[in-house]
């Protein structure tokens, strides 16, 4: 057996015709700035490959490359990769519970042994379905297994009986927002023979149902004004926001009244194990859930023994905070690819080839130390695991270092060293070792802005998921951080309340980019919640995680609006106009997209059991475009060409030609995003990337101001050293125009620069939800009942 | 000349040998009004019963054109909550809109998941609940009332319930006493379900009991299908006006293919049952011809034997 896995000529992307040696059974970390080629060497080579040779040899699929990307590799096994950029994208029912399979063993483990209520016991057995929403054998009928529905209230909707049909949404139905409904109730009435000029309280009591619920015939309004209001505000939902629609306060969201919530039907509900139903299991944090089923009597029981084995699994490897109920989607891409690791250290298999993308995000430092323990678990089974890693103590743990660069993109893709940790801080040429050796240091903060006390913005009674009545400060202003072990009620604390508090109280000037399911994004109402000092906020920005955009076609160009522009002037050549061009031929969405790929650039062949072959198009060469569209050049450079520029090289094209797009393309550098491409489409976007991107949208703008609350998660994730300390300047630089900056963050080297910390713990779950400490990081470090201030 | 293909019936034994229908057990064909055919495999002869499976939602139909001639049930449009206190408690807006018609049509709204070969997942739950009316009520509504065809089982047990509170019993009560006894159908008792409130014969998931009620005879299918061809007139006597007869054998609003629980050709009208059976009634050839199969776990149909029956030149 080969003792190393040899790559040679590596060439794909950026990579420089590099060879490098990955040591077998050993902790390999492959380290280097954004951009340097980290994952274009381990996904795009070495697990492609991996993952290519072991389907043709098991038969189940076979794959044309139509570029050789390297050389040769030698000492393949089977490859397992979790990248953080494909796992973002999941069905948004699946849930922790679906995913680990242990929902579908908890519904076996209730069919098999739950208790059943007498009157509802038929005699006859239980099934697995039954515990399952996502089967027509177990959901809910009422809510089909969401657990919500929509509601109207009619109180409120026709809560003054005097007012005219055309007015029931104010405005008089005429003017601006509410015209669409003028035009609707015009033609409503014209077909039932009423006039809209009538009050609600003339109408008789036949017509006021009909106009209510419906039976008139009226094509636009078949079934009346209750359901028209549902289906504009859930229509007006997934719109821009501030849509008059999205605002009617008589729609409510709310939890299904036959099933409570659960999504389950009656048997379900009437079923249970230790005096709990499946739902309330679910529900439970994943350690109490532990404590719970070791409690039962059921215990010994060979289905319970395994489920005990995968909980205990997730607690180990940091997700004890995470109910089963949780859905995938709000998980964290850290969270998710410890999810998929769980899952592999129950499977036991060794000889495996393993490739993680910083495994370490979003673990507080206590914990990173355990999963480092599990890792090397890993490989003392005898499999091989290969790291993408900035993490210092994941580094140290190494048995093997590989680090590219020097910089990013076409400075990029060399291998700057390969070796022990030890010869690696010794290294010269690379960004990342002064950082390990010590003789870089970030910055840490010598003095911090001073708060000031007219500006606070406190929220009191914060009851959320774990948190326990919480009531904090938040100095405006200044550059907060938000830190705490996992689970310890970080996000509950920002993203669940005060982002929804403030969204309540400042009403359209909450800017969230919103992700794909809008369903997940229900307006939660906390009354409970006080909050005040509010008006000292202009605007707030929520810069998170999500992909930017909603298209695959999407990329940093066209969302931070930079191709409008280019499509502008490319159809302002006098090619362009020549040939009767408008800004739609250069756009893969629009006039210009390939016939056959429909602007794809790729077909995609079926090859049978479910799975494709992914292949250039042959007509646009793998562009998307038309060939007419790409024969347009303005300065030697076509569409495309454009659109495979780095950022950094756009910079200098851009530089005399348009000023608003050269300023969008500066501050994209700025944030460590000069290595991207222009056209680099949504899926490769990994979530770090596209919070920066979403960054530099909102820095980028002429006149960005000042008193704006900006509110960061976990900012640092995918990020280097070099590259965090670029983004600790970035934030100081809003702050210093006046802005306030929250941000959740691990990172100890973060939380050193921000001038006002609130740490919340102590533990995870249950164990957590209390402000631990709050002040200046000085403050903290003094602080005996702060966990971080240690770390700082 | 007749209009059936006595070639092909001459070897249908073979046919059926060729194709492997080896589930078959009844083909008869009518043509005139008189039996121009009958072959019978697997052990059947004629006085051999077969469940009716899904062809019993047509006799239903009839059963409802009955009640309609007779007064029992007022207007095809009315609303159901007239009859169904459950939906008559707003529990969805949508509820009040639905009428008889609906019903008929398989259109009410209720959503409605069928499954692989039709088995029907969501009966599974309905079944075990503690009524089966108040279940299907709380069932979502997912299309405005007639303008969706979705086949479906809530309808019809819907309108059996309907058509059992109107005669102050059960659908069996009318369908035995002015449809059976006139044309002289012995039928076992239609299945007694829902705390002994409705009539519902397709059982959960198509397993059917081995002496379950809707089991006919060939030929006694054959007489749904004569009645129809007759224009509701059998032996000199009326027993459904010809209006229903040809109301329901019209094209719906919400779909072209299917009438009030017939499904629609061109070559004429068809009741289906899970499984392969058939009664397929052809006005313009004057030809009913009737296949029963034994029921499996997957359905399957056998509507090329009936269509080759039809002479093609």
């Amino acid at each position: 057996m080969n003792t190393a896995i040899k790559i040679t000529g590596a060439r794909i992307h950026n990579l420089k015709n590099i060879d490098i040696e990955i040591p077998k059974g050993k902790l390999t970390v492959i380290t280097g700035v954004s951009g340097s080629g980290k994952s274009s060497l381990a996904f795009d080579t070495l697990y492609e490959e991996g993952k290519r040779r072991y389907l043709m040899f098991s038969n189940t699929q076979f794959m044309v490359d139509n570029v050789p990307t390297f050389e040769s590799i030698s000492g393949l096994s089977p490859t397992v990769a979790v990248e953080q950029r494909i796992t973002r994208q999941s069905n948004p029912r699946s849930t922790v519970g679906t995913r680990t399979k242990i929902s579908s063993m908890f519904a076996a483990l209730f069919a098999t042994y739950g208790s059943r209520a007498p009157e509802y016991d038929d005699g006859e057995p239980l099934s697995m379905e039954m515990f399952q929403k996502n089967s027509p054998k177990g959901m809910c009928v009422r809510c089909l297994g969401t657990g919500k529905i929509y509601i109207v209230d009619e109180d409120d909707l026709f809560h003054d009986k005097t007012r005219t049909l055309a007015n029931l949404f104010g405005n008089e139905g005429k003017e601006g927002k509410t015209a669409h409904w003028g035009v609707r109730i015009q033609q409503y009435c014209k077909h039932v023979g009423i006039s809209p000029q009538q009050t609600i309280e003339s109408l008789s009591e036949d017509e006021f149902n009909q106009f209510k619920y419906g039976g008139t015939g009226y094509r636009h309004m078949p079934d009346g004004v209750i359901y028209w209001v549902i289906n504009f505000y859930k229509w007006s939902k997934k719109r821009k926001h501030g849509y008059w629609g999205a605002q009617l306060t008589c729609v409510h969201h709310v939890d299904c009244p036959k099933c409570g919530g659960s999504g389950l039907g009656e048997q379900a509900a009437h079923t249970t194990i230790n005096g709990k139903t499946i739902t309330y299991l679910e529900s439970m944090y994943i350690t109490d859930l532990c404590e719970f089923l070791k409690e039962d009597k059921l215990h010994g029981t060979k289905l319970l023994e395994e489920i005990l084995l995968k909980l205990e699994c997730l607690v180990d490897v940091g997700l004890h905070h995470l109910a089963l109920s949780r859905p995938i989607p709000t998980l964290s891409g850290g969270e998710i690819q410890r999810l998929f690791l769980a899952s592999y250290i129950i499977a036991e298999m060794d000889s495996i080839i393993f490739i993680f993308d910083e495994p370490t995000i979003g673990l507080h430092e206590v914990e990173k130390q355990k999963l480092i323990d599990i890792v090397q678990n890993l490989i003392k089974r005898g499999n091989t695991v290969v790291a993408v890693e900035h993490d210092i103590n994941f580094m140290q743990a190494a048995d093997y270092i590989i680090d590219l660069g020097p910089r990013a993109g076409e400075y990029g893709g060399e291998r700057v060293f390969q070796g022990s940790f030890q010869d690696f801080i010794k290294t010269e040429n690379s960004l990342t070792a002064p950082y390990l050796s010590g003789k870089s240091l970030l910055p840490v903060k010598a003095s911090y802005k001073p708060i000031n006390k007219s500006k606070i913005l406190r929220l009191e009674n914060c009851t959320i998921h774990n948190l326990q009545n919480v009531s904090f400060d938040i100095p405006l202003g200044l550059l907060v951080g938000v830190a705490g072990v996992s689970g310890s009620g970080k996000s509950s604390l920002i993203t669940d309340t005060l982002v929804p508090k403030l969204k309540e109280v400042l009403n359209n000037i909450v800017i969230d980019e919103f992700g794909y399911d809008s369903e997940a994004e229900e307006t939660v109402i906390l009354p409970e919640v006080i909050i005040s000092g509010y008006e000292h906020i202009k605007k707030c920005l929520i810069i998170d995680q999500k992909p930017i955009g909603r298209t695959r076609t999407s990329c940093p160009a066209t969302y931070t609006k930079i191709f409008d522009k280019v499509r502008k002037m490319f159809a302002d050549s006098p090619e362009a106009i020549s040939q009767g061009f408008n800004a739609g031929m250069f756009s893969v969405n629009g006039d210009g997209n390939c016939p056959k790929c429909k602007g794809d650039g790729v077909i995609h062949y079926h090859v049978g059991f479910g799975n494709f072959i992914h292949v250039d198009c042959e007509n646009c060469y793998g562009t998307g475009y038309r060939p007419e569209s790409l024969t347009v050049v303005v300065d030697g450079k076509n569409i495309r060409d454009i659109l495979n520029m780095s950022i950094s090289t756009a910079m200098e094209y851009f530089k005399d030609k348009n000023k608003a797009s050269y300023r969008m393309l500066q501050t994209l550098d700025r944030v460590g995003l000069g290595y991207m491409s222009l056209g680099q489409k949504t899926p490769t976007i990994s979530g770090g990337e596209a919070q920066r991107i979403k960054l530099a949208k909102e820095l980028g703008k002429s006149g960005s101001g000042k008193d704006n609350v900006y509110i960061l998660d976990e900012p640092t994730t995918g990020l280097s050293f070099s590259d965090s300390e670029r983004l600790i300047q970035l934030m100081q630089e809003l702050v210093d125009n006046g802005n306030t900056v929250i941000v959740t963050e691990h990172d100890p080297a973060i939380l050193a620069n921000c001038d006002y910390i609130i740490e919340m713990g102590p533990g995870g779950g249950s164990d957590g939800g209390y402000v631990l400490a709050t002040g200046t990081p000085e403050k903290l470090k003094k602080n005996k009942k702060s966990i971080i201030g240690r770390f700082l | 000349m007749s209009a059936v293909n006595h070639k092909f019936l001459s070897q249908l034994d073979d046919y059926i040998k060729v194709k492997r229908y080896r589930l078959v057990n009844a083909v008869v064909v009518y043509e005139n009004d008189a039996l121009v055919f009958e072959r019978f495999y697997n052990k059947f002869n004629e006085n051999s019963v077969n469940h009716l499976c899904s062809t019993w939602k047509s006799i239903l139909s009839i059963t409802l054109g009955i009640c309609l001639d007779k007064g029992i049930i007022k207007d095809i449009n009315e609303p159901i909550s007239h009859y169904l206190p459950q939906f008559a408690k707003n529990i969805e807006t949508r509820h009040r809109l639905i009428t008889i018609r609906h019903l008929l049509t398989m259109s009410s709204g209720i959503h409605f998941i069928g499954g692989v070969h039709y088995h029907c997942p969501m009966l599974t739950q309905m079944r075990r609940s503690q009524n089966w009316l108040a279940h299907i009520a709380d069932v979502q509504m997912t299309a405005m009332p007639g303008t969706n065809f979705v086949y479906k089982e809530w309808d019809v047990i819907l309108l059996s319930a309907i058509i059992g509170k109107a005669c102050g019993g059960l659908a069996w009560d009318i369908v035995l006493e002015y449809l059976y006894k006139p044309l002289g159908i012995t039928g076992e008792k239609w299945l007694v379900q829902n705390s002994g409130t409705l009539n519902y014969n397709t059982d959960v998931e198509n397993k059917m009991p081995e002496d379950g009620g809707d089991k006919m005879t060939a030929k006694n299918m054959a007489k749904i299908g004569r009645l129809m061809l007759n224009g509701g007139v059998w032996d000199g006597q009326r027993v459904v006006s010809e209006s229903y007869i040809n109301d329901s054998t019209a094209p719906s609003q919400a779909d072209r293919g299917y009438g009030y629980l017939w499904w629609l050709s061109n070559k004429g009208y068809h009741a289906r049952g899970f499984g392969g059976q058939e009664i397929n009634i052809y006005p313009d050839k004057n030809v009913v011809a009737v296949v029963q199969a034994t029921v499996t776990p997957s359905s399957k149909f056998y509507s090329d034997i009936c269509e080759n029956v039809i002479y093609v030149k």
